[in-house]
């Protein structure tokens, strides 16, 4: 049943998850690179926002969630021409980590969501670049967004039990 | 979670991780086939190559382009971008490279220095003093 009180607590909940993803992702734009010689190495804090939305809200919220967050964290940290490597990064992390979820559990969906973002970015760049210089790039990409991608889906697991301890997820 | 009856799904994670781990590592080897010396620096702007580099000589090269300038230097046989006004600088963080294959990209700028091989049929004396 969706009653007025439940959809005034999906919409403060989805406002929230965007808030904690642009802060997420300006928090990680403060970390050095890990790999100076391999730009776009990074933890992918932000995507635990579309995690948890696709965990607690559902697909939709996710992707709403996902572009705003992209949005407003491009135009609040990076420069328009970062766009298009976020957004696509974005979609198809959503996109992949959808059908993954009917399969696999939350770190392996994270994984995937994380090797699926770069995978984008990658493609993005080749397309913008006029060169396939850049697939080379993949496979390192691919091995540390494994790692990043499976440690961000325990903390979603955490993060999850914690909430769950709270009745900010109830009835919505 | 909302999904919670199709848990515990362990076991499926960690073969997706070992298998797509296995799978990357497997790329990158085969990708990167160690230590062939490179002989020049491609360097491509917005799809077209710009100019040739050939590794042997030290210079700097200032590509221009509108309001875009990188400095690309050519030192004891590798590349680097010294000096970049790209927003990110991250063509400068990478450094330098000197081996076949490998590459420094400046996204902003469309920019791309590609280390190419050595031709086998040419020995490579030839090419460096000419």
């Amino acid at each position: 049943m969706k009653n007025n009180r439940t959809l005034a607590k999906r919409l403060t909940t989805q406002a929230m998850l965007v808030a904690a993803a642009v802060v997420l992702g300006g928090i990680e734009r403060l970390i050095p690179p890990f790999f100076p010689a391999m730009p776009g190495v990074k933890i992918g804090l932000a995507n635990l926002a579309t995690l948890a939305a696709l965990y607690w809200l559902g697909e939709i919220p996710a992707i709403a969630i996902a572009v705003a967050r992209i949005l407003l964290g491009t135009f609040l940290f990076a420069s328009v021409s970062a766009l298009p490597y976020a957004l696509a990064g974005g979609v198809l992390a959503w996109a992949v980590m959808c059908v993954g979820r009917r399969v696999f559990g939350v770190p392996g969906v994270s994984l995937l969501g994380a090797v699926a973002h770069n995978l984008a970015q990658i493609c993005v760049s080749v397309w913008l670049l006029d060169s396939t210089v850049l697939f080379m790039y993949i496979p390192f990409l691919t091995i540390i967004a494994c790692a990043t991608g499976f440690v961000l889906g325990f903390v979603m697991l955490n993060l999850d039990n914690h909430i769950r301890k709270t009745s900010l997820l109830t009835n919505i | 979670m909302s999904d919670a009856k199709y848990y515990p799904r362990w076991r499926r994670d960690v073969i997706l991780l070992a298998a797509v781990v296995v799978l990357a590592a497997a790329l990158q080897f085969s990708v990167f086939k160690a230590g062939t010396q490179a002989s020049e620096a491609v360097v491509t702007a917005h799809g077209e190559t710009v100019v040739r580099l050939a590794l042997g000589t030290d210079t700097i090269y200032t590509y221009e382009f509108e309001e875009e300038t990188n400095e690309i230097v050519v030192e004891n046989g590798g590349v680097f971008i010294r000096r970049a006004n790209c927003k990110g600088q991250d063509c400068v963080r990478q450094g330098r490279i000197d081996r076949a294959g490998q590459s420094i990209v400046c996204l902003p700028h469309k920019l791309i220095i590609e280390l190419a091989m050595t031709d086998a049929n040419e020995p490579e004396i030839d090419i460096i003093v000419r």
